[in-house]
């Protein structure tokens, strides 16, 4: 060995000489930083490995004279170390992706995602339809749940929400469940039952906000001065009611009034407003989510705009009538069923003194539920059908994913043999549908989105809360979940079966085996996913013939042709009754001479309103077995309608013996009533003509002057309690809805009516101008809701369940090209081949015909609440359901079976 | 040989080699070296430069094919720099250079025989 030096000398000698090496000077200070600079190019395994020595070595050869020449060097190197570096980590990805690598587990997910995304992207198509059918899917349980989350899950913007209930009254003798409160109780039991903590009295009215632009009619609500104390709210603005506010006239805004009317101006408070043509302070503006809803005794909510103090003397007021909305507040120490408990026993004290034993009682309602059960059947039947959705889509999703596994069975079968474990291959497979179930998951988020924004944007579906309506976190994360674990349902089984193929078997015959295997898989999911759909279907066929038949259905009036608006006279100005009077005639008059008007009348409770009076009456020789009036009599409550002359022509309704009232009818003439139909039947079920008999109503008698058939004051379809019709001459109140019968198109005279109101009252506020048609439509809000998602949701799973069913049977067809072809050549006709073909398609169909129609029946029962005219298993919309499930089974297999007649038997066989 | 050692791969399989790594283990062949005495060793004999850049490159294949080793200890000897990185030929090493060697002697003495360099040995 010779000695170092020597060659080093040798070195010097040669290549660097003294020349190179002085100009070197000037770049002195370069070379560090350059070299420093061009290492940052070489990957960083490279540069720990080598970095200290390569830049001690490149000072050198730099000083030596050889800077820029070793520079350029270091630079291309470092470009090729990195392309080198980069092809490595490739490779080693590739190897690790495919089999097992003892990585840390976030690792492998990264790798595993991006191995996912990188596979996805080389297959968009397939990715696409599977997001797109992800997403509506999830986009439909979304938007239900978005629902169900707003109107059931959130809590009211209370404090501590679940003490706050309403109090009903119980009248068991006339079959109501729920009245109102009558005043005297509400004191009664605010001292007696020791778990109440308040009790807050309510009843609303309409009012006229007048001098702050045109009228406007506003619903008002008057409480006792404990109210937002019971609620445990506070204003945004100003202050809440004390005591000493109760005889005072001064108002609280709503968010929606105080920024619709008075532009949200900050200094509203102090201000003075006209309601009623009265003078009331602003003291206070509700915060924007205290959107506190009463409602009448059946389900009708109103929201109300402005609140005012009320003192009623309520411990000497009748408690004859229930008149009263009464929220109550729960001790904290107590609990609901305490307070029912304690009001249970004053309730039977009372029933036992006051209403001989007929099952007098009071029944205590969680506020939230009061608002909202009437709503949570439906909503659970929007929610049940979502999850038929979600199951149809996964099946569809697990469908395609059969298909697209068998096609990559080599794949799967070679990753296999390099030792994947078959959980790391079913893991990697089922994180893929997840990765596809989350981008659907996201789609569907934005259409439940647009879904919910369109359904607050129509007024005719209605839901109560709607206004806590919207998509908060509890919602996304519901969106999340259910992507994740649709993911998980529409990807285990796919790789499960993938995972199970032999691979000596698959390997050999280039993955057809599986194929072929996975058919009959998918052929089951199909079948599925067809039952799906019948019962969607059927479901939606339900809704909609109960929806068209009381859309036609007779109400008791006539909808057609008929202009309504509700005018509200205010008390200040028109504190004589003849002043209302003779405004009403006049404008009776006015309208009646308009072209095309051939009726006109009022009354104070319109039909679907839900907003009538209650009264007793007691009529003679009848017995309820119940309450007992003052005089002995037998008392029954009724729905109570002020009505003008003209009205039952105007609206419609069927005097079936009898006459209306006339404009003598006034409170210096005879006592006179119109009774309903349901009335006569119960209080004279022989057939007695009531015509002549008298009525007591309250402390009146009036004689009975006619019999008209019932109107419905609530729902299109529900059986109401019976009703009264007395002369609003003879019991006037400020409000009333007009009702204008036209022989043309009603919606062109509402702004000859309003100019009618106004050249009599210029301060008048014309509201709700709209035809009765539109009320009826704005009354089936939330059957229309129940109806157009549901039948979206149909439409869904129909075009769902083609889809697959196409997608297998095209897919069934290419992978039996070669039989189609070995049979054409054998003489098989095109006609025999297409019917093959289809026969396929049909039995799949049939199948799941058949079980959809078990399903549909089985589930008829629960159908035939939300049914009307109906029942839940409608035998013709069954069949409809059948014939059309049939006729989209054959269009979705007729393409592929053309496509199957076509083959021609030479190509075919080549290419076997 | 242990009897726990692996079988020795064929030299033959690192054939043919880059004229860079051929020198580099070239200039290994007679001594130990750190980075730069290789570069000053490569460039006078070759009278062709060889950088840092691609003398590290090399080197990083050299080392991961095992036919370079990294030496631990350093030489004892006075100019010792003892910063320096010390690289020596391993067994392996030396049998794929010996192989390139004949090969290249091989070719050379076909160039002979075809008349493109004078007297040929064969």
């Amino acid at each position: 060995m010779k000695r170092a030096g020597s060659s080093r000398a040798a070195a010097r000698r040669g290549a660097f000489s003294a020349a190179r090496r002085a100009a070197y000077g000037a770049t002195r200070h370069v070379a560090p930083v350059l070299v420093r600079v061009l290492l940052l190019i070489y990957p960083r395994r490279f540069r720990t490995r080598f970095g200290d020595s390569l830049m001690r070595d490149f000072l050198d050869t730099a000083r030596d004279g050889d800077l820029w020449p070793s520079a350029l060097d270091l630079f291309l190197g470092g470009v090729a170390e990195r392309r080198r570096e980069r092809q490595r980590a490739a490779s080693v990805r590739h190897h690790t992706a495919l089999t097992r690598r003892p990585a840390p587990r976030l690792d492998r997910l990264m790798l595993d995602i991006r191995h996912i995304l990188r596979r996805l992207f080389t297959r968009p198509a397939h990715a696409l339809i599977v997001i797109a059918t992800l997403a509506v899917g999830i986009g439909a349980n979304t938007a239900v749940f978005s629902l169900v989350n707003g109107v059931l899950l959130t809590e009211m913007p209370y404090r501590d929400p679940s003490r706050l209930a309403f109090l009903w009254t119980k009248l068991a003798w006339i079959g109501v469940p729920r009245a109102w409160v009558a005043a005297p109780h509400i004191p009664l039991l605010a001292s007696q039952a020791g778990a109440i903590e308040s009790i807050a009295a309510i009843r609303t009215t309409d009012t006229q906000l007048t001098g702050s632009g045109e009228p406007r009619m506003l619903r008002m609500g008057l409480t006792t001065t404990n109210l937002l104390d019971v609620l445990g709210v506070r204003p945004m603005l100003g202050r809440g009611f004390v005591a000493e506010d109760a005889p005072a006239y001064v108002a609280i805004l709503t968010h929606d009034l105080w920024t619709s009317q008075f532009g949200a101006d900050p200094a509203i408070v102090g201000r003075t407003i006209e309601l009623s043509a009265e003078r009331f302070e602003v003291i206070g503006v509700m915060p924007e989510a205290f959107t506190f809803v009463v409602h009448s005794s059946l389900d009708e909510p109103s929201d109300v705009d402005v609140w005012v103090p009320s003192d009623w003397p309520l411990e000497t007021m009748s408690d004859g009538s229930f008149g009263f909305a009464a929220l109550v507040r729960v001790r904290p120490d107590a609990t609901l069923a305490q307070a029912q408990a304690e009001i249970d026993v004053i309730g039977a004290r009372l029933d036992r003194e006051r209403y001989r034993e007929r099952g007098f009682g009071w029944q205590l309602t969680p506020l939230q539920e009061d608002l909202v059960s009437a709503v949570r059947p439906g909503l659970m039947m929007l929610a049940a059908a979502a999850l038929g959705i979600l199951l149809i889509v996964c099946a569809n999703v697990a469908g395609l994913g059969l298909v697209e596994r068998a096609r990559r069975a080599r794949e799967l079968t070679i990753r296999a043999a390099l030792g994947a474990g078959r959980a790391r291959i079913v893991g990697s497979l089922v994180m893929e549908s997840v990765v596809l179930a989350l981008a659907g998951g996201a789609g569907g988020a934005l259409l439940a989105w647009l879904s919910i924004r369109a359904i607050a944007a129509s007024p005719l579906l209605a839901l109560p809360r709607m206004h806590d309506v919207t998509m908060d976190w509890r919602v996304l994360l519901f969106a999340l979940v259910l992507s994740i674990a649709a993911g998980i349902a529409s990807g285990l089984w796919p790789a499960w079966r993938a995972a199970r193929t032999n691979l000596t078997a698959t390997l050999r015959d280039g993955g057809r085996g599986a194929t072929a295997h996975g058919g009959r898989a998918r052929g089951v999911l199909i079948a599925m996913e067809i039952a799906l759909a019948v019962m969607l279907v059927a479901a939606a066929g339900v809704l909609y013939r109960s929806f068209s038949t009381l859309q036609g259905i007779d109400a008791g009036f006539n909808p057609r042709h008929v202009l309504t608006a509700d005018v509200s006279l205010p008390y200040a100005r028109y504190q004589q009754e003849s002043q209302a009077w003779q405004f009403h005639r006049q404008l009776a008059e006015r309208l009646a001479a308009l072209p095309g008007v051939s009726a006109v009348g009022g009354a104070d409770a319109a039909p679907l309103s839900g907003r009538a009076d209650q009264a007793g009456v007691a009529p003679e020789g009848f017995d309820s077995g119940g309450y007992v009036g003052a005089d002995g009599r037998n008392v029954m409550t009724v729905d109570l309608v002020r009505t003008t002359p003209g009205y039952l022509q105007a609206m419609g309704i069927v005097l079936q013996r009898g006459r209306d009232f006339t404009w003598d009818d006034r409170s210096d003439a005879p006592r006179v009533a119109i009774v309903d139909d349901v009335l006569a039947r119960q209080v004279w079920p022989g057939g007695e003509s009531p015509i002549g008999r008298t009525l007591p109503i309250g402390d009146t008698k009036a004689e009975i002057v006619g019999v008209i058939r019932q109107p419905r004051l609530y729902q299109m379809g529900a059986d109401d309690r019976p009703q009264v019709f007395v002369p609003w001459l003879q019991d006037t109140t400020l409000g009333l809805t007009l009702s204008v019968r036209t022989t043309g198109d009603p919606a062109v005279l509402a702004e000859p009516l309003r100019q009618a109101v106004w050249a009599i009252d210029a301060n008048l506020p014309v509201a709700e101008v709209m035809p009765m048609r539109a009320r009826v439509d704005l009354s089936m809000g939330e059957r229309r809701l129940q109806l157009s998602l549901l039948a979206g949701f149909a439409v869904a799973a129909l075009l769902l369940a083609s889809i697959g069913l196409y997608g297998m049977i095209s897919s069934a067809v290419t992978q039996r090209t070669q039989e189609m072809g070995v049979r054409a050549a054998l003489g098989a006709s095109a006609a025999s081949i297409r019917a093959l073909v289809l026969r396929q398609a049909l039995v799949i169909a049939g199948i799941g015909v058949a079980l959809g129609v078990v399903g549909a029946l089985a589930l008829g029962g629960l159908l035939s609440r939300f049914a009307y005219g109906v029942t839940g298993r409608d035998p013709l919309t069954l069949v409809a359901t059948i014939l059309v499930l049939l006729a989209v089974a054959v269009v979705a297999a007729f393409v592929p079976a053309r496509r199957a007649a076509r083959v021609d038997p030479i190509v075919a066989l080549r290419e076997g | 040989m242990t009897p726990a050692r692996r079988a020795a791969p064929d030299p033959s399989m690192f054939l043919p080699l880059t004229p860079v790594v051929f020198d580099i283990l070239l200039s290994l062949a007679d001594e130990d070296r750190h980075g730069y005495s290789i570069i000053r060793e490569v460039t006078a004999r070759t009278a062709t430069p060889l950088r840092p850049g691609t003398l590290y490159r090399a080197l990083g294949r050299l080392l991961d094919d095992a036919l370079v080793e990294e030496l631990d200890a350093r030489p004892a000897r006075g100019d010792d720099d003892e910063r320096r990185r010390y690289y020596r030929m391993t067994p392996l090493g030396r049998e794929v250079a010996r192989a390139e060697a004949r090969r290249l002697d091989e070719q050379v003495a076909h160039a002979r025989a075809r008349r493109l360099l004078k007297g040929a040995r064969r």
